[in-house]
């Protein structure tokens, strides 16, 4: 297996370096690989030995020399400030050169970039809006990575019948994080469904949208929904046949995104830029750019 | 501080912005405009259409390197623990323009403004403008957004007859005419407006709308993609397209720099995710994307549109597609 590796950065306070204090947002960090897990034949988790001040929901660009960009969420949960984790896909050039490198190599990558999903926070305090009204998070296949950071950090701190988590893959064999899936299902309401599943699978085979359909859902809830947008058009007018406010309803959208600061336009998506603005929208902000039918439109 | 002044003056004003700054002015070759290196004060037109090419190409090159993120990662030694050799930035620190027309001021003020919550372009203080009287051609709409105030420059500069007319308007250019032998000065001497006939001011906030409401006109937008090729000769000729993606520049020497390639938002991976998934799979999705960008998204957030009238786009079209009549178009649908 060929090694990548990418070398640390000059000393900074290398006089021969020009531009690089003035450059804040488009500085790039490196950070050594600690551990490599193989979750699923195309994907794997990379813990990485250093502090990344982020927010669940927002994103990174990790820069592969000699092959370019990927667009990553970190995954990891807050508490550890020493390390965070990467979960990278093999499904392109870059990502498939960058699930082949190993502990010891470094990943350099700039960010963390956008708005990432909100903080329900009242004057009260930061969990007091779930703790009263509860919380539904839905993703779909990789979806799971950036609600992960949510996940994990909530586990601990609220009340089993406020929290649950509906995560639907393709097949059984790409279902990700399954320690963290058990053991939540252990602490709250936890459904996984694979459309198709090899024999023995703990989880329910079919689509995540039937069991969200027939679960029974607090009409006051928080949703937060990572996945294919295709996804979103199903669950949304579930979610809105229950009862659920459209404000709130929030969202991950998946753009082409590149320089992750506002420029490079490849992100657009009507009046937003997805790096900017968002990647995590209120539904009913972005409701015109996601063509959802009007048939569903509850005026909410 | 406005003089008249003879062409030996003009000159020794120029060579003067020729030694303090790298300069690039507005010259004739093989009987065309272009926007080039400026070598000798003689050569810079004081009277002229718009350059073919803009600032664009100099400030923003294709396939540039990225200044901040200069380094050579050296593959002959795999080592993650040596350390990567940084180049030292060699890009010019004072640029001059001169020559350009207004409309191309005004663009290179606009784009400046875009990029101005990074440090990836020098900045305005660090660029010396200096406009001279334009020859529009038939394509100019540059009167379609208002009154063209000339506010973009640090020097302005029309023929008089012989002579030439200087207009210092700000400080840096004010002091670079006082300190080159300019001594006389006349108040009444004004800058000629642009008269363009038949270019009324556009609404721009009615069409602003009318674009984002694509539902409201999808027949228009069907038939203006049906004749555009989508070649994206209009993003390249536009000195306000500045798409761009990110690229690693590899060497023979196993070494590599990251740098921006210009892209088109009209190429087909524009909006497309891993699995070539894509949001804009339509022609018309890409052309629609172009003028909201243009003239929605960029009127709604930063108040003006990303274009001044200079007509490059018309010029380029091989379609023949006029786009400031196909936004006029939407005023009064």
């Amino acid at each position: 297996m060929r090694q990548i590796s990418l070398r640390q950065p000059a000393d900074r306070n290398d006089k021969e370096i020009m531009n690089l204090e003035s450059a804040k947002n488009f500085q790039t960090k490196s950070y050594p690989i600690v551990s490599k897990v193989t979750l699923t034949d195309d994907t794997v988790l990379f813990r990485l030995r250093g502090r990344l001040d982020f927010k669940p929901g927002q994103f990174v660009e990790i820069l592969l020399p000699h092959f370019g960009n990927v667009t990553l969420a970190p995954c990891s949960g807050l508490t550890n400030k020493k390390e965070f984790e990467l979960c990278v896909r093999a499904q392109g050039s870059t990502s498939d050169a960058l699930v082949q490198l190993l502990p010891g190599d470094n990943i350099a990558l700039r960010g963390p970039y956008g708005h990432g999903w909100p903080t329900l926070t009242m004057s009260r305090g930061p969990l007091d809006k779930i703790h009263r009204d509860g919380l539904i998070i839905i993703s779909g296949g990789m979806g799971i990575v950036p609600l992960r950071p949510t996940l994990l950090n909530l586990e601990n701190k609220i009340h089993s019948s406020k929290l649950s988590l509906f995560a639907g893959f393709r097949r059984s064999v790409d279902v990700l994080f399954e320690p963290d899936l058990k053991r939540w299902k252990r602490k709250f309401k936890v459904h996984v469904a694979a459309e198709s599943a090899e024999p023995g699978f703990w989880g329910n085979r079919g689509l995540i949208t039937e069991l969200l359909e027939t679960g029974s859902v607090n009409k006051n809830s928080y949703v937060l929904m990572c996945g294919p947008e295709k996804m979103y058009q199903y669950c949304i007018k579930i979610l809105l046949k229950k009862g659920i406010d459209s404000k709130r309803i929030f969202l991950s959208l998946e753009r082409r995104m590149e320089c992750g600061i506002g420029l490079c336009q490849h992100c657009s998506c009507g009046k937003h830029l997805v790096c900017q603005d968002g990647p995590v929208f209120r539904f009913d902000e972005i409701k015109k750019e996601l063509n959802i039918e009007n048939s569903i439109d509850t005026n909410k | 501080m406005n003089a008249t002044i003879n062409k030996h003056q003009l000159n020794q004003i120029i060579s003067y912005i020729m030694r303090e700054y790298e300069s690039f002015g507005v010259q004739k070759k093989d009987n065309k405009t272009f926007l080039k290196p400026l070598d000798n004060p003689n050569k810079l037109l004081t009277w002229t259409e718009k350059s073919k090419n803009s600032f664009k190409e100099i400030l923003w090159p294709d396939q540039g390197v990225i200044p901040q993120l200069m380094r050579d990662i050296n593959k002959r030694n795999g080592d993650p623990g040596s350390q990567a050799t940084v180049r030292v930035d060699n890009s010019p620190k004072k640029l001059a323009f001169l020559g350009l027309v207004n409309c191309d001021a005004k663009a290179l003020d606009i784009f400046l403004k875009e990029f101005s919550h990074t440090d990836l372009l020098l900045k305005r203080s660090q660029i010396l403008v200096v406009t001279v009287e334009c020859k529009p051609d038939n394509n100019c709409f540059c009167t379609a957004f208002g009154d063209l105030k000339f506010k973009f420059s640090d020097i302005h500069i029309q023929e008089e007859g012989r002579n030439f007319e200087i207009f210092g308007l700000t400080r840096a250019g004010q002091k670079i005419i006082e300190e080159n032998g300019v001594d006389k000065f006349d108040k009444k001497i004004k800058i000629r407006e642009i008269v363009l006939e038949k270019v009324s001011p556009l609404d721009l906030k009615t069409i602003s709308q009318e674009i984002d409401r694509r539902e409201n006109h999808h027949e228009y937008w069907q038939k203006i993609a049906k004749q555009c090729f989508g070649c994206g000769a209009c993003t390249v000729v536009c000195p306000l397209c500045y798409c761009f993606n990110q690229d690693f520049k590899n060497d023979l020497e196993a070494d590599c720099h990251e740098c921006h390639s210009w892209d088109s938002c009209f190429s087909a991976s524009f909006s497309q995710i891993q699995k070539n998934y894509d949001f804009r799979p339509e022609n018309s999705d890409r052309l629609h994307n172009w003028y909201h960008h243009k003239f929605s998204r960029s009127v709604a957030k930063n108040g003006y549109p990303l274009c001044t009238g200079c007509g490059r786009c018309i010029s380029s079209c091989p379609a023949n597609l006029n786009h400031h009549n196909i936004i006029r178009g939407l005023e009064k649908q």
